[in-house]
């Protein structure tokens, strides 16, 4: 016992120091944020000491950092964010570059078709986009019922034109039809209409194909130029499922490559030089 | 009772050179805690009742001014203090054994602090650790005998000689 009272400054210690670890603790979960009324009193000491730290810590930083070190420092860091500017306007200029080369490719393949390339610069809030804006128009030749499609297919018609705009339907749209044929067989149908289950847009719907058509999944899907607002042979996309249980009017689904959610650049067919097919 | 009055300025200068001087001069994370240092050396060269206190007081002033968690400073510095003090006690003061005793003092406190960290989810970071800690407490314990020193001066006979 004696030894123990000996020893009190270390139990003393002891003590104080599991106090102070449960204060630290207790201190550990953000001031501020709790409750309590001793954290309620501690935070605006605590802050208050904080903020003259940040004050007076300032002012000996810049008694002891050179001038020119400081000057060097504000220039580093200009150039920092300079150059983050700078690498974020070439990773999109990287991105453009790579769309716009698809759809020169896309041209150049179709050597009989006379484009307009455009931005895309609005876009229907509805979930399945029925509706986009395009930054061309009448002055660079566009008229309403064109072709506007991609690579990845048909995007749809033009609806309405302006000076330097135009509006689009796209295929998302109800009410868009579009003559087309099956590649492989050359039977010809009507497309339109969207094809959705469990609330999600898988494609579109295939009609009017002839009693015996042959369609496979797989098949490609084409336009078959009947109607004369799309030029023939335009990708629509490929069979993704035939209605042999005839439930239903539609023959068959096709996919929809082309996602509108995303896209920024479409080529409108402003005039077809000769047929393809 | 004069080297006592002594420790009350020596606190206040080692706080405020801990919490607004020492930041601006630290060089890649290296920063030596004067307060440490001050409670180490008040305990090896005075007594245990003298560097506890100061230990809590600096402590707790530096969580106050410069870290986000209040008392951890506190533990850490009177961890070391009652260490210094058990091996002074021990092996007496003998001034060559001085930087040992604070260097395992500031080991145990930094661990102290570093295991804290640790278990309120912060990430471990070995080269900091390597880079930074481990040169301050060298500089920690190194500070200690020149302190040390300075408290025996005004005592008559200064360090004893064993």
């Amino acid at each position: 016992m004696r030894k123990l009272w000996k020893m009190r400054p270390m139990w003393i210690a002891l003590i104080a120091i599991v106090l102070l670890i449960v204060l630290a603790a207790f201190t550990a979960n953000g001031r501020g944020s709790g409750d309590g009324l001793f954290r309620t009193a501690l935070t605006p000491v605590a802050d208050f000491l904080h903020s003259v730290q940040k004050e007076v810590g300032g002012f000996f930083t810049r008694v002891f950092t050179p001038d020119t070190l400081r000057e060097e420092n504000e220039q580093l860091r200009e150039t920092v964010l300079l150059q983050q500017q700078q690498l974020a306007l070439l990773d999109e200029t990287e991105k453009e570059n790579a769309r716009l080369t698809e759809l020169l490719n896309y041209v150049e393949t179709n050597p009989n078709l006379r484009f307009v390339t455009a931005s895309v610069i609005g876009r229907d809030s509805n979930p399945y986009i029925d509706t986009i804006t395009l930054n061309a128009g009448s002055r660079s030749g566009v008229t309403e019922k064109m072709a506007v499609i991609t690579p990845d297919g048909v995007v749809g018609r033009v609806s309405e034109v302006g000076p330097n705009w135009c509006r689009v339907k796209t295929m998302c749209d109800e009410k868009m039809r579009i003559s087309v044929m099956v590649q492989r067989t050359r039977d010809e149908g009507m497309l339109g209409g969207l094809y959705e289950q469990d609330g999600e847009l898988i494609g579109t719907l295939l009609y009017y194909l002839p009693g015996k058509a042959d369609v496979r999944t797989g098949d490609t899907i084409r336009t078959s130029g009947i109607g004369g607002f799309f030029p023939k042979g335009l990708y629509v996309g490929t069979v993704i499922a035939v209605n042999e249980e005839g439930k239903g009017t539609h023959d068959a689904i096709v996919s929809m490559d082309v996602d509108f959610l995303h896209l920024e650049e479409a080529l409108i067919v402003v005039g077809v030089d000769e047929a393809i097919g | 009772m004069k080297r006592r009055l002594l420790l009350i300025p020596a606190a206040l200068i080692a706080v405020f050179l801990d919490a607004f001087v020492l930041p601006a001069l630290s060089q890649n994370g290296i920063r030596p805690l004067f307060t440490l240092s001050l409670s180490m050396a008040a305990s090896a060269a005075m007594s245990v009742q003298d560097g506890m206190p100061v230990a809590f007081f600096c402590g707790l002033l530096t969580d106050l001014f410069c870290n986000p968690y209040i008392g951890l400073s506190a533990a850490a510095y009177l961890t070391a203090c009652a260490i210094m003090y058990g091996f002074v006690k021990k092996c007496g003061q003998q001034r060559g054994l001085f930087i040992p005793f604070a260097l395992v003092g500031a080991v145990a406190a930094e661990t102290l602090i570093f295991a804290f960290s640790l278990a309120i989810g912060a990430r471990f970071d070995g080269l900091r650790l390597l880079s930074a800690t481990l040169p301050s407490i060298v500089l920690e314990s190194l500070l200690v005998y020149p302190i040390a020193a300075l408290f025996r001066a005004r005592e008559k006979g200064g360090f004893a000689h064993r």
